[in-house]
């Protein structure tokens, strides 16, 4: 157990560090990476777990995202407010879509979450007086004065340390629910949700809580990711962002937590590579899902950790 | 007003037909095969391009039974190619036919290029119809998918090969030990699943504007469709695509094409809560 501490010890150095060495191209990579991260591991509570496959993921980031940057323009709010509103937001849509979505089983979960996000794309689209419609809206994010330091989102050291600091937060959140009752009660969902019922637990609220803790970090990501880069558009709620996020988790290794963040660091690396490339890249995506749903299935730390037990 | 909303019915009842097409694609895939193919808007798509391609170069009409026999033979090839090992999983294979739709879409991106085109109506006369100029070839839309839908049905119910169809549909393992050849009623299919929303395509083509992820809008729709009328359920699918066509085509009348499917989605969302197998569904 001491190694592994250590293990994480030295990472959490490695990234402090990180913020100040890279260059400043993979500082704006870093800072995404962490942001997509908060996402893949609110994504993976909710798949890896719970086993509830949800195909449209990304509306609560994207709810997340439009909530945060509307109440920054609208209402002249200060960042962080903008943030928890953006988080109260997804978490009032999550509780609602959930509730309809999680009393559906199997391969109807996966469809009704499909319809529910591509309906929502639309409505984004348009919108266009509220949302901007296929553009999106750019914003200014005003500085905070906190005791005596002036924070701006616009520093990107700072862009990264906040990136940073709401990815550990979110880490250790989903890490204590995750080895707590209920996320064993989670993970009794997974195995055998008839079991689940027949010793007591209530599987319809248990998904529903699941659901809802997802899409809190999905909004979270979302809101944190538009404040930090001031914009938010229509590609946020898109099924792109929702397969991405499937595929940085099962790539990385569902139901690990660690898993997801290698896979979102992995392929966010690559997907960035690949765009500046062709615009075609959407085809890389596809193939991915099938390879990886075909023959990699465990994902990479899954299989690591195979190997290791061994 | 009331001229409108008469429009709106008779375009509701059309786009119903169309939408019937490619929700029994849909439904027959699931009820057969177990498989949800998220890759089936794009078979829609693709009749959809051809279709434009054709009324380009050639003639509109050879669309119509040309598109049908070239993206039923691409779906043929990809049931067998990519999704025959994993068809026991439903989640995977869902999610390997998401990874299908993105690559056909691309490949439409790069073939046929990206911007949205419109089709001329194949035959160009108007007849005049509460006010309004109303195409002649929305009748003869009707006309077609009835007949296809006609056909369908003796195939199901009055051919040997559509009873094995529905004998794999009703019990697969039973079917097998029956001696049915379970992978040719599947492959054959999974050909007419994906034929029938080709031929939805090319009928849609010159109404709607052909566009390469116009197969997304399709497959909400008919996504909404077959839940509503129970998903592998055929009687159902048909009776819920004319009633959601009707809905989005008088909702349409007053708002917008966003606002309709917002309502067939929270038609849905009542359906599930009293029924959750859907309408028609056996629960």
């Amino acid at each position: 157990m001491n190694s592994k501490q250590l293990a994480v010890g030295i990472m959490i150095l490695i990234v402090i560090a990180a913020g100040v060495v890279v260059p400043p191209y993979i500082r704006y990579l870093l800072t995404e990476i962490f942001i997509f991260a908060i996402f893949a591991i609110a994504f993976d509570l909710l798949f890896g777990y719970t086993g509830l496959l949800s195909l449209g993921q990304s509306m609560f980031f994207g709810i997340g995202a439009y909530g945060a940057a509307l109440s920054l323009i609208h209402f002249n709010v200060d960042v962080f407010t903008a943030i928890i509103v953006g988080v109260i937001v997804g978490t009032v849509l999550s509780a609602g879509i959930g509730a309809i979505c999680v009393r559906m089983k199997g391969v109807f979960f996966l469809i009704l979450t499909l319809i529910f996000s591509i309906i929502l794309y639309l409505i984004s689209l348009d919108f266009v007086w509220l949302t901007g419609g296929d553009d999106g809206i750019n914003f200014e994010r005003p500085e905070l004065n906190l005791f005596l330091f002036k924070l701006s989102f616009y520093d990107e050291y700072f862009r990264y340390y906040f990136a940073l600091l709401m990815f550990f937060i979110t880490l250790l959140i989903v890490y204590r629910i995750s080895n707590s009752p209920t996320g064993l009660a989670f993970k009794a969902v997974r195995e055998n949700e008839e079991l689940a019922e027949a010793l007591g637990y209530n599987v319809y609220i248990l998904k529903l809580k699941s659901f809802i803790i997802a899409g809190i970090f999905s909004s979270l990501a979302g809101a944190v990711y538009s404040i930090s880069f001031g914009y938010a558009n229509a590609e946020f709620l898109s099924m792109d962002l929702s397969l991405r996020v499937i595929i940085w988790t099962i790539f990385g290794g569902a139901g690990t937590l660690v898993g997801p963040i290698i896979g979102t660091g992995i392929l966010t690396y690559v997907f960035d590579i690949v765009s500046s490339l062709t615009p075609n890249h959407p085809i890389i995506l596809g193939v991915l899902l099938i390879i990886v749903m075909i023959r990699f299935k465990r994902g990479v730390y899954g299989i690591l950790q195979y190997k290791l037990s061994k | 007003m009331l001229e409108q909303l008469a429009i709106g019915i008779l375009n509701g009842f059309i786009w119903g037909m169309i939408a019937a097409l490619i929700s029994i694609g849909l439904t027959l895939t699931f009820g057969v095969l177990r498989i949800v193919n998220c890759a089936h808007g794009e078979f829609y798509m693709l009749g959809a391009l051809i279709a434009w391609l054709f009324s380009l170069k050639y003639n509109f009409w050879i669309a119509l039974p040309v598109a049908p026999v070239i993206v039923g033979f691409i779906g043929i090839v990809i049931e067998r190619m990519i999704l025959r090992p994993i068809e026991d999983d439903p989640t995977t294979t869902l999610i390997v036919t998401v990874g299908i739709m993105l690559i056909i879409q691309q490949f439409a991106l790069i073939v046929f290029g990206g911007s949205p085109q419109r089709v001329n109506l194949p035959i160009p006369d108007l007849i005049q119809l509460f006010g309004y100029n109303y195409p002649v070839y929305r009748f003869v839309v009707a006309a077609i998918a009835g007949v296809v839908l006609i056909l369908l049905w003796i195939f199901l119910y009055k051919t040997d090969l559509g009873m094995l169809a529905r004998a794999s549909q009703a019990d697969r393992e039973l079917a097998l030990m029956m001696g049915v050849d379970v992978n040719r009623v599947y492959m054959l299919t999974f050909g007419i699943g994906a034929a029938l929303p080709a031929l939805a395509g090319v009928l849609a083509a010159p109404i709607v504007t052909v566009f390469f992820l116009m197969g997304i809008d399709a497959l909400t729709l008919a996504f909404i469709v077959t839940i509503v009328g129970g998903l592998g359920n055929v009687k159902g699918t048909l009776l819920a695509a004319i009633l959601i066509g009707e809905v989005e085509g008088i909702v349409s009348v007053f708002t917008s094409p966003v606002i309709a499917r917002v309502v067939s989605l929270l038609i849905l969302c009542i359906v599930l809560a009293i029924k959750p197998t859907g309408i028609w569904g056996e629960s």
